[in-house]
């Protein structure tokens, strides 16, 4: 029973430490730095999803659809300008697919959430682009610079918890950048 | 029994601790607090914490709180395409059969080594990019599109040769009237070709450049590698990415991105009516505009100083102004301007607020040098172009 507690004896080592080692192993390779976000978003379920999946996404991702929240009558534009441009969509599926997205995708949904790229990776693979890479191609002065400072000095100000402290690092970030 | 509840119960909350450490950390670390911190990232190199509007193409926004220091770095910067980047373009460029071609109405056409166009004289502007549809989302009624909100933009130094340089060589025929760029996106399915122009006269201003590099390093693949047009002040798809062809042109461009993309109605229009496209006319610079950078949208702050501060630009004029509301804009109060300043880039601006507890929307409006203002509606049309209503945010104060 969980309730039940027992009085844990002192020991060298606490018994908690295997446990805990355990949890640290797996939770970690799950935790969200181990993996990161599926890049690209799936349709959402209803009887056109695979058509539109087909139709849609061999050209763009999921997430220019869901972000859209247009009437029908825009969602039967946006369509006929895609089956212009190549999209492959039925004759028989058109108004079906126009009735899924706008369904899904109509002016009184909640806005979509988009997900964010990973934070903190900033750096560039070493493999450069070769004509980059070449010192005669540089820039003379401040190759990279810019970005290194303003970086740090983000890095800085967000580091710094206490308010007062971060006031004075904004006006200096204000100041210097 | 109890041992091994105990073990499972000390792993449970072992497991709980490392879950929840990295939302801690980034806590600790104030990063970004809008939005989905607490999920997992999506890993794209040389792309840091930017709002994903679509990964495929690549459509990245910057989120409001990194536009804090008046270069924006290439990590954070907005990424626009409207289709596929280049998968065939070598990173080899010395040994790569890759050329810019410069012709059309011109004396001499003839093409460039990226070894050849990087010998030419080097110059420099530091320019606020702005994608035509920044602030789409916030038009209503909506309308379809990448629905970005404030942060399609940011200011860089671009570096490169001037484009009249090169077009001064290829020697202009009279005919020559205005300049259209064409990159190496890749086209999917029957989508018509990103290709735009320019007038020639903008071609020929001494800041308009075939840019190499950004912040003082050579452009990333997101951001046009080898070259890009650089057409300061004027929206983001006036300077065509991944450049290869340079045409001078006796007329303006005819194709989808200049008509009917990237045109606003003549004069105003209700949602719903139809526009002619005789009665549109091209997108060239940027609106006077301005963004608060912090607080951001549903913050809570401790009452006392807090600094109100953000970013105003007005494409190819100055920046005159920035006043700040805390009252929901019944009184208006001077924000300071960041020492930082050149013709296309934006200001800085700072307003030291003494904040008592209470709920609070607070405004910022901008005015330009030659007197326009932010509106406090933007004017509603059809594609959601140049958004630049006052700008607000919603806070609590402790």
């Amino acid at each position: 029973m969980w309730h039940e507690r027992k009085p844990v004896a002192k020991r060298g080592r606490p018994d908690w430490f295997p446990a805990a080692g355990i949890a640290v192993v797996v939770v970690g390779a799950l935790s969200p730095w181990a993996f990161a976000q599926k890049p690209t978003a799936d349709l959402p379920p209803g009887p056109m999803q695979a058509k539109a999946t087909t139709s849609c996404l061999e050209c763009h991702e999921a997430r220019i659809i869901l972000q859209q929240r247009l009437s029908k009558a825009a969602w039967t534009k946006e369509v006929d300008k895609m089956v212009k441009w190549g999209a492959v969509v039925d004759t028989n599926d058109r108004d079906a697919l126009i009735d899924y997205l706008s369904l899904n995708f109509g002016t009184d949904q909640a806005a979509y959430v988009p997900p964010r790229t990973s934070v903190g990776k900033t750096a560039v693979k070493k493999r450069r682009w070769r004509g980059a890479g070449d010192p005669s191609l540089r820039l003379k002065s401040g190759s990279g610079r810019d970005d290194a400072a303003t970086l740090l000095v983000c890095r800085l100000c967000s580091l710094c918890r206490l308010r007062s402290l971060r006031s004075l690092f904004l006006l200096l970030r204000f100041s210097l950048c | 029994m109890s041992s091994r509840r105990n073990f499972l119960k000390q792993m449970f909350g072992g497991a709980l601790a490392v879950g929840a450490a990295p939302s801690l950390v980034a806590r600790a670390l104030a990063l970004p607090q809008s939005g989905s911190t607490e999920k997992p990232g999506i890993d794209m190199p040389g792309e840091d914490g930017l709002i994903v509007r679509s990964f495929r193409f690549v459509d990245l926004e910057t989120p409001v709180e990194y536009f804090n220091t008046w270069l924006t770095p290439v990590p954070h910067f907005f990424v626009r395409n409207h289709m596929h980047e280049p998968s065939e373009l070598s990173a080899d460029l010395i040994n790569s059969d890759w050329r810019l071609t410069v012709g059309g109405e011109v004396d001499k056409p003839f093409g460039l080594t990226f070894s050849e166009l990087s010998k030419l004289e080097m110059h420099s502007v530091v320019n606020t990019l702005e994608c035509a549809g920044n602030g789409r989302s916030l038009h209503r009624p909506q309308v379809p599109g990448i629905q970005w909100g404030k942060g399609a933009m940011g200011t860089a130094r671009f570096s490169g040769p001037r484009l009249r340089d090169v077009l001064q060589r290829a020697g202009i025929k009279p005919t020559g009237k205005h300049v259209m760029f064409r990159g190496l996106d890749e086209v999917p399915g029957k989508v018509p070709p990103f290709i735009r122009s320019i007038p020639i006269e903008k071609a020929l201003d001494s800041d308009t450049l075939i840019a190499t590099h950004m912040n003082g390093a050579a452009l990333t693949k997101h951001h046009g590698f080898p070259a890009r047009a650089l057409v300061p002040g004027w929206i983001g798809a006036a300077s065509c990415k991944s450049l290869t062809d340079i045409t001078v042109l006796d007329a303006e461009f005819v194709g989808n991105f200049m008509s009917p993309g990237y045109r606003m109605p003549n004069q105003p229009i209700k949602p719903g009516d139809a526009v002619k496209p005789e009665d549109t006319h091209p997108l060239t610079a940027l609106n006077v505009k301005s963004v608060i950078a912090g607080p951001i949208e549903g913050a809570r702050v401790k009452a006392g100083k807090v600094a109100v501060h953000g970013a105003a630009w007005a494409g190819e004029n100055n920046i005159a102004k920035v006043e700040v509301s805390t009252d929901g804009g019944t009184s208006w109060n001077a924000a300071g301007l960041g020492h930082d300043e050149a013709r296309y880039a934006w200001r800085l601006w700072n307003y030291a607020w003494t904040a008592r507890s209470g709920d609070y929307t607070i405004l910022s409006r901008a005015t330009d040098s030659e007197g326009r203002t932010q509106p406090a509606t933007a004017l509603w049309n059809p594609s959601g172009y140049l958004y630049n209503a006052v700008d607000q945010v919603k806070i609590h104060v402790a």
